[in-house]
């Protein structure tokens, strides 16, 4: 075999690199967004702050030492949080109040408490609170509550009907994400059709619980545990054998590693499915169906005439959405393993032998967590207005839930204009939500490339290629922000 | 390396990232006329059949939208929340001073809760 050095490694990849960068550079079912498309020189200097910052990134972790010489993922107290039986029970009464109003209430979207208190509240809110303060949503979870009678009875009389297998990993979360995702986007989903959603998942995680045991079965299928979890790892508190702990903000990112193959795409997923979301409702992924692919490709199939074709290629659009939803976060995942195995090779020269290393798996699983405020200012930059002017409705909703007219609380009237978010301010939190999420992920993943490799140049050098994709992954999300939309009616 | 060097570089990375800001910002718009912008809409079987499908205006500007249908309907401006009720060939005029920024869609609003798209007023803010 070929022994190459790190230098020429260096250079390999960042010869690829550049080779490749030409390639690089060439409606929701319910929420107005008001939001205009970030302008050009906002987004260009996004892009140059991700590259400069991203240099001086590198130039200080020359300087940085490994903290932990022994090794080991630091404790978090993942996973080790209790139900508490009073906010789970308040949890569950909202999740069938959800589901009450959306069979028998108005099936008037912004007249009907369930469409705002999931798709916003639940969705955009909750996911935010959890960031900054911890994952308390594992205290409160409704799905645990209603499998918990489950829960003590497998205790009492185990094992559950089947083993849940390792394989499996978070896979059913990952399913139930791209099925939320895909009711979101494209399911036109009424009032009545989340209620049904909702008791579906419901039934999902009783059978679940019931075959593979509560415990395992909503560690790694209840999607909306997962997604909590993993952003409750950058709040400031975090329990650890029942008491409540500070810590500075993203430092639960350290541990515990390494994440699975199932959770490694259960968090790409997330991160395309957020950059799919705003992509698929710019100009230019229209333009591309009906212009480009059609003149190129597929006029063959349904015809030269556009003005009747188009009936047939509306929908055929829906399935290519509907394909490309699918594959994203496939490109995603392998682009992440690509870049992590690229950095693993340029890392091998003077690195630890590999038994030593196989011991924590791959640099992939263990520097996955890195990923995650990434995700989280993806998700922030895209969605954060929607509570400004659909969120806080939930004022006015909660005196009359199923839009029947009543005034239960005296607020059925309250903030019924909509409070639109100044543009100058959105664009702004964009930048900066992007630009400061992608530091963080940087300074994260050479954190625990160091603990990985426990020797910084090895470390330094596996970051390369995760550095490139986090440049471009940053660059991209900008440049979806940048884009015109269509007309999402 | 001396330990001076990161933060030489950080001082100056930050210093250039500022500059760049600065010169790449767009002159300022805040002194552009404020204008009235009127539009007229034709509208049949509750669709649009003359008229422009997108208007663009700045913060403080104002919208004159005269609409002629063919059948009575209600016009809703999404986000700023006004409503027109429209007669059948009778003359409509709504007039909204733009006052927030954002992308706001005209729908055609029926009674029985379908909704139509018509136009889109683009309003960008002065910087």
């Amino acid at each position: 075999m070929i022994k190459v050095g790190w230098p020429l490694r260096i250079a390999l990849v960042s010869g690829v690199a550049i080779f490749l960068s030409p390639l690089s550079a060439s409606a929701h079912s319910f929420g107005p967004i008001y939001t205009l498309p970030l302008p050009f020189w906002m987004y260009a200097w996004g892009a140059a702050a991700t590259v400069v910052l991203s240099f001086l990134a590198v130039v200080l972790f020359l300087r940085a030492r490994p903290e932990v010489e022994s090794g080991g993922p630091k404790e978090s107290g993942e996973g080790s949080q209790q139900l508490n039986p009073w906010t789970g029970s308040a949890a569950l009464l909202l999740l069938l109040l959800t589901i009450a109003t959306g069979w028998w209430g108005s099936q008037r979207p912004y007249s009907n408490l369930s469409m705002t208190l999931f798709w916003v509240l639940f969705l955009v809110g909750l996911p935010y609170l959890v960031a900054v303060f911890g994952d308390f949503y594992q205290r409160a979870n409704p799905w645990r509550i209603l499998t918990w009678p489950l829960a003590q009875r497998q205790r009492l009389h185990p094992p559950p009907l089947l083993r849940y297998a390792r394989f499996l990993e978070h896979w059913p979360a990952a399913i139930l994400l791209l099925m939320l995702i895909w009711l979101e986007l494209f399911g036109r989903v009424t009032p009545a059709g989340l209620a049904n959603a909702l008791a579906i998942y419901s039934l999902i995680m009783v059978l679940g619980a019931l075959v593979f045991g509560s415990h395992h079965w909503l560690q790694n299928a209840e999607l909306f545990g997962v997604i909590n979890r993993l952003l409750g790892r950058l709040g400031v508190f975090h329990r650890n054998r029942g008491r409540l702990h500070f810590r500075l903000p993203f430092t639960g990112l350290e541990g515990p590693t390494p994440s699975s193959t199932g959770l490694q795409f259960f968090l790409l997923s997330w991160l395309a499915y957020t950059a799919f979301d705003g992509l698929h409702q710019t100009m230019l992924f229209h333009r591309w169906f009906f212009n480009d692919l059609y003149q190129a490709l597929t006029h063959q199939w349904f015809g030269s005439n556009l003005r009747q074709a188009y009936p047939l290629l509306h929908e055929a659009f829906r399935w290519w959405q509907s394909g490309l939803l699918i594959v994203i976060p496939f490109v995603y995942f392998a682009l992440y393993r690509l870049s992590c195995g690229l950095g693993e090779w340029m890392a091998q020269p003077g690195a630890a032998p590999a038994a030593e290393r196989k011991k924590r798996g791959s640099l992939a699983g263990w520097i996955a967590p890195s990923l995650i405020p990434i995700a989280l200012v993806y998700h922030a930059a895209h969605y954060y207005t929607l509570l400004q002017t659909q969120g806080i409705k939930i004022i006015a909703l909660a005196s009359d839930p199923f839009g029947w007219g009543w005034n239960l609380f005296g607020t059925a009237q309250w903030l019924q204009r909509t409070i639109i978010p100044d543009t100058a301010v959105v664009w702004r939190t964009q930048l900066a939500l992007i630009v400061i999420g992608h530091m963080v992920a940087v300074l994260f993943a050479h954190k625990l490339a160091l603990s990985f490799y426990q020797r910084t140049g090895p470390a330094l050098r596996s970051q390369i290629p995760m550095l490139g994709l986090m440049v471009a992954m940053t660059v991209f999300g900008l440049w979806i922000l940048s884009l015109p939309t269509v007309n999402t009616s | 390396m001396p330990r001076y060097i990161p933060f030489v570089l950080l001082a100056g990375c930050i210093a250039a990232l500022i500059l760049l800001y600065r010169g790449l910002q767009p002159a300022e718009t805040g002194h552009a006329p404020v204008l009235t912008h009127k539009i007229s809409l034709r509208i049949v079987d509750r669709r649009l059949a003359k008229g422009p499908e997108e208007l663009n205006a700045f913060v403080g500007d104002t919208a004159h939208i005269s609409v002629m249908s063919n059948s009575a309907l209600s016009i809703h401006l999404h986000g700023y929340e006004r409503h027109l009720d429209v007669q059948a060939d009778v003359p409509s005029e709504l007039i909204v001073p733009l006052v927030n920024s954002g992308r706001f869609e005209l729908e055609v609003h029926e009674a029985d809760g379908q909704f139509g798209h018509l136009a889109v007023i683009t309003v960008q803010p002065r910087t």
